[in-house]
């Protein structure tokens, strides 16, 4: 009988894990239309007086996005949020951070929220999609703290924090700027809305790989809970450049097409919510966007702006 | 694979030659010359000749077995799915079974109760098999109990030599409990109770950009067998989970099949009462697949298997896993020997009616949602839309000891709309069908038989004929024992509207049997349609031409 019940603990476990149920067939649909309310007037008035138009685009740098996949309870990614800081300060106009909290399994152990001393939820879907993307494909990850330079492929896309340095070094001295962007950003407080608009150009006509754009929505730091590298709780470290998702709610971002050019260059436009900070406050201040442009094919990010909510 | 596969077979072949074994198996091998025959709308094929043959051998040593089959298609005989192609193993598989556990690694066929939810099998003459590859474990716990599980991709077709897998992998648990063994106290007890229940699982991964996809599909239900003296009643009820397909068109309700046996047989009498339920039960590992592809679960069919050429091959009914209630009640009666009826010999009755409609599908508040969810169904809550009605009687009786004879009529209604078999039909083709066989002993090697079959299609109500118009079948067939047996078949459609079409389908056929050695020479026509095996159909185009066939037990 002793048989029978570990036999009927096996069966129960199987049927529970095994059918999924969906209440709504319909993915999740994005939206790239503008979203007009969020300008507080009359929506002519905005393309006809605050639409913004371009000067051409002075930029000859190739910047570097450094995404570093953490988690506030994985000891050893401190350290290389501090790295990655640190390339950043030393040079801030071209090397910007992205903390996404996730790891190959998405929402693995370090991200996942424990009361009381890890409170704060600082996943979202599309860091976890990515993670979860990288973690299965393209050479994968295997665990945090692991990041990425450009997703340039040395070996592979994703390398330990001790490459870091030399990837970033490389790619500033050879400066190899395939796509220049730049990009104006209208805020209104009232509706706590922003319109976001980009200007692309591809310089190297060679690459015949598809493009695409991200937005990732930053927030610039927050003081929250860590595990340090010693196992301590740390409750008052600096959480910096913390990923807060994507714009369109796009992972993987949208695709660049050739309805989207005017006189040779791409223009692509977002609206967006402007997010609480994950204490709950509201600071615009505290946010920025970085944008992207990468290789579908290769994954390799060909430039990289960060565009400020409130300059 | 294959190197793996040699590695295998040398291992089982040492262990036949360093210690007792036993090997067993079968081989069988279809050879067609096929002609163009623009009257039937023959083909000939630009290779001419077609040539389909496998090999099963099964090896078992005490506690261990292994077999395999040797397949090949250089191409395929007319009729098997387009995609079988060259020479390779088909199923192979090792195993070990002792008194607690019986494991199986390799090709699995196995099927749970009736086989609403899991049943992987294969069926030759239809060019089916949706063998599982993987694993399979039987444990029997205890007295009466035994456990199943089995875990693999199915196979979907064969090509270039090699068995191509389905997309979606598939998971599977069965559990049966037979009371009268478990329970000492039950032993002698004159109630046989058995209850089971069995839990299938499928994923398939969620690559469709437009709708949310369950990956995870889930089939489960119970069953029960119970004996009491004469009586016999057995009942499954399996419920699927929303299973989005090809099939259903993507719609997310749960599905059902539900199937009950009852019957009563005492010397002389046999009675049986059967129904079944089935509604959205097209479960396959791949969503995407349709015709015989990758079925997981078997639904059978609820209607009298027919031998008769015109009865079985024109009108043959295929289940619509989609949906439908049918009804079947079987009654065969002997009057014995000296009764009124019975006279010196025995005189046998045999009934048959099965029924089939459409389920009710209520649609009532259902407009409007966004679920995709748009119906409800109630287990056994019909119609009057019908799908199929087979009315049929046969009289069986011995003259004397060398002459006896059977009478039959069949009044066979199926709905061309939904079980399509004809292009020239639509809605109900109604038809009745009297065959009379005729058999004769001549001495104790020589004997004849003969058959002799109409078949009579109701007119249209306008007047017109439906399908092909009226059907007549000569069979003539003489066997000399053991070894010999010839056999003459016409299969002529005077009733065709076309008189062009009054076409005569001539099939002589040859045979040599020596013990388990069998050689048959054909030569003629064969008209297109459908051929059936327990309501799983495949399509047979016509052809004209030589078929031999060489079939080998051991």
């Amino acid at each position: 009988m002793k048989n029978l019940f570990f036999c009927s603990l096996i069966l129960s476990a199987f049927i529970f894990s095994s059918c999924d149920r969906v209440s709504n067939p319909y993915p999740e649909l994005i939206v790239l239309d503008l979203d007009t309310t969020l300008y507080p007037g009359n929506w002519s008035d905005y393309v006809a007086n605050e639409w913004p138009e371009f000067l051409p685009n002075t930029n000859n740098n190739r910047n570097i996005i450094i995404e570093d996949f953490t988690g506030h309870k994985c000891v050893f990614c401190p350290a290389a949020a501090d790295l990655a800081h640190l390339l950043h300060e030393n040079n801030p106009t071209r090397v910007f951070t992205a903390s996404i909290h996730a790891g190959p399994d998405g929402k693995g152990d370090f991200q996942t929220v424990t009361l009381p001393e890890y409170p704060i939820d600082f996943t979202n879907a599309q860091g976890i999609e990515i993670g979860l993307y990288f973690g299965q494909n393209d050479d994968g990850f295997p665990g945090n703290p692991r990041g990425t330079v450009n997703r340039v492929k040395t070996g592979s896309i994703f390398q330990g924090p001790g490459s870091w340095s030399s990837m970033v070094s490389t790619q500033l001295s050879e400066n190899v700027l395939n796509v220049n962007m730049q990009s104006k950003l209208n805020y209104y407080e009232e509706t706590k809305g922003a319109f976001l608009h980009v200007e692309i150009e591809k310089l190297n006509t060679s690459i015949t790989n598809d493009l695409s754009i991200v937005g990732y929505i930053i927030e610039d730091s927050l003081v929250g809970d860590q595990k340090m590298s010693d196992n301590s709780h740390n409750e008052n470290y600096i959480h910096r450049d913390i990923h807060r998702g994507n714009l369109n709610n796009q992972a993987f971002g949208r695709l660049l097409k050739s309805s989207d050019i005017i006189n040779g260059k791409y223009y692509i436009n977002y609206s967006f919510v402007v997010p609480n900070q994950l204490d709950g406050a509201y600071n615009p201040e505290n946010m920025h966007v970085l944008l992207y442009v990468y290789d579908k094919v290769t994954f390799e990010i060909y430039q990289v702006i960060k565009q400020k909510i409130i300059n | 694979m294959t190197k793996l596969f040699v590695s295998l077979l040398i291992v089982v072949f040492s262990f036949s030659y360093f210690s007792q074994g036993s090997f067993s198996g079968n081989i069988e091998s279809t050879f067609q010359y096929l002609n163009a025959d623009s009257v039937i709308g023959a083909n000939q094929p630009p290779e001419k000749a077609l040539l389909n043959s496998y090999m099963n051998v099964f090896y078992t040593n005490g506690n261990f077995r292994a077999g395999m089959r040797a397949e090949s298609y250089l191409p395929r005989i007319q009729g098997y799915p387009d995609r079988f192609d060259g020479t390779g193993i088909g199923m192979r598989y090792v195993g070990y079974a002792n008194d607690f556990v019986d494991v199986t690694l390799g090709s699995i066929y196995e099927q749970f109760g009736t086989g609403l939810a899991l049943r992987s099998y294969e069926d030759r003459a239809l060019g089916y098999d949706n063998v599982l590859d993987g694993i399979r474990l039987i444990v029997r716990p205890y007295k009466g109990v035994t456990l199943k599980s089995v875990y693999g991709y199915q196979r979907l077709t064969f090509r270039e030599g090699r068995v191509e897998r389905s997309d979606g992998i598939v998971r599977a648990i069965d559990a049966e409990v037979h009371f009268n063994e478990t329970f000492p106290k039950l032993k002698e007890f004159p109630l046989d109770m058995v209850l089971g229940g069995s839990f299938v699982s499928k994923y398939q991964r969620d690559d469709n950009p437009d709708l949310v996809l369950p990956e995870n599909v889930g089939a489960y239900g119970g069953r029960t067998k119970l004996r009491y003296k004469n009586l016999y009643f057995d009942v499954e009820y399996i419920q699927k989970e929303q299973d989005p397909s090809a099939d259903n068109l993507y719609n997310y309700n749960w599905g059902h099949a539900c199937v009950f046996n009852f019957t009563y047989t005492k010397k002389g009498i046999g009675i049986l009462f059967s129904g079944k339920s089935v509604d959205n039960m097209s479960f396959r590992s791949d969503r995407t697949k349709d015709l015989q592809d990758v079925f997981i679960n078997y639904l059978p069919s609820l209607n009298k298997t027919h031998t008769y050429n015109l009865v079985s091959t024109l009108y043959p009914y295929a289940t619509q896993p989609l949906g439908e209630v049918a009804y079947q009640v079987d009654v065969l009666y002997t009057f014995k020997k000296g009764t009124k009826l019975g006279g010196k010999t025995g005189l046998t009755l045999s009934g048959n009616i099965s029924t089939t409609f459409e389920p009710i599908r209520h649609t009532t508040g259902f407009a409007g949602n966004t679920n995709r969810v748009n119906y409800r169904t109630v287990p056994f809550d019909k119609s009057d839309s019908l799908y199929w009605r087979d009315i049929n009687f046969n009289i069986t009786k011995k003259i004397n000891k060398q002459f006896n004879f059977i009478l039959s009529y069949y009044n066979i209604n199926i709905n061309n709309d939904v079980a399509k078999i004809s292009n020239d039909a639509s809605g109900i083709i109604a038809s009745h069908i009297g065959v009379v066989e005729l058999a004769y002993k001549i001495n104790t090697k020589n004997s004849i038989r003969a058959e002799f079959q109409g078949l009579f299609l109701r007119k249209k109500e306008g007047g017109g004929i439906n399908d092909k118009g009226d059907w007549a079948t000569v069979l003539l067939e003489y066997t000399i024992s053991p070894n010999y047996f010839f056999s003459f078949m016409n299969q002529y459609n005077f009733g065709n509207p076309d008189t062009e079409k009054r076409v005569n389908y001539p099939i002589i056929t040859c045979g040599y049997i020596r013990e388990a050695t069998r050689f048959t020479v054909s030569y003629g026509r064969q008209r297109a349609g459908l051929f059936c095996v327990g309501g799983v159909c495949r399509f047979v185009p016509a052809n004209n031409g030589l078929t031999l066939s060489f079939t080998q037990s051991f």
